[in-house]
């Protein structure tokens, strides 16, 4: 009954999108920090500034990768308190379309953004970052992009 | 569980199994604040602690700041967006 009254009052995924959006920066950055920083190691936070091959630079790139995955964390919470508003609401249509839709869109969002001011603006780092500003650093910015129109994609087939 | 030692306790003799159960307990704990922080904690009191500090705090500590942060607003301004146009 309730479920029906939920449907039946559902207007919106705006809500829901949103939350879903940051947490999908959220996610991106932690994914970005802990595959690449992490374990491949092919880049860390400022590494383009700091080199990371003596112990005092990794530790260094270490300490700035902490504050970068403290960022990601915050953006990551936040989004779940605004996931909580939204499914507490009664005109947002819960839809696991427009949920997953729109944390790839923030995923896709992270590595745009990310990509085009750290990458290529400020270059504090690149993605593989022994070559220095590469193709790779091209590829992430097509990952995002790709990741942004499958995750709006999602998004508009939710109400349908 | 009656403890083995404790009437002995009271007498202030601790048994030789409330000694050993003190060595167990107390044994890691002090060695545990005993050891050095130099190999513990490198940001505290070793060379590269010092070396780490150094680089991190030093002249361009706001501009690596300034740096990271620099992707907040934009992300800020894009997921304002994605909010004004979802359906």
């Amino acid at each position: 009954m309730m479920a029906t009254n939920v449907i039946e009052g559902a207007k919106t995924t705006r809500h829901l999108t949103t939350a879903g959006t940051v947490i999908g920066i959220g996610m991106g950055g932690f994914f970005d920090g802990i595959v690449f920083h992490q374990i491949l190691q092919i880049h860390n936070m400022l590494s383009a500034r700091v080199p990371t091959d003596t112990l005092v630079g990794a530790k260094v790139n270490m300490v700035w990768d902490g504050l970068f995955h403290a960022g990601v964390w915050i953006a990551t919470a936040i989004g779940i308190a605004l996931l909580w508003h939204a499914v507490k609401r009664s005109d947002v249509l819960l839809s696991g379309k427009a949920l997953s839709g729109s944390m790839l869109l923030g995923f896709g969002l992270f590595n745009l953004i990310e990509g085009l001011i750290n990458h290529h603006i400020l270059q504090i780092h690149h993605v593989y970052e022994i070559l220095g500003q590469s193709a790779w650093d091209y590829v992430f910015l097509a990952s995002g992009v790709v990741l942004i129109l499958s995750g709006w994609r999602l998004i508009r087939s939710a109400g349908s | 569980m009656v403890w083995k030692g404790s009437a002995a306790a009271e007498h202030g003799q601790p048994a030789a199994s409330l000694r050993r159960a003190l060595v167990v307990v107390a044994g890691p704990v002090v060695a545990m604040f005993g050891a050095s922080q130099a190999f513990a904690c490198t940001l505290c009191h070793s060379r590269t602690a010092q070396d780490v500090r150094a680089a991190v705090f030093g002249p361009d500590f706001w501009d690596n700041v300034a740096a990271m942060s620099a992707v907040v607003p934009a992300l800020v301004l894009a997921v304002v967006l994605v909010r004004r146009i979802s359906p």
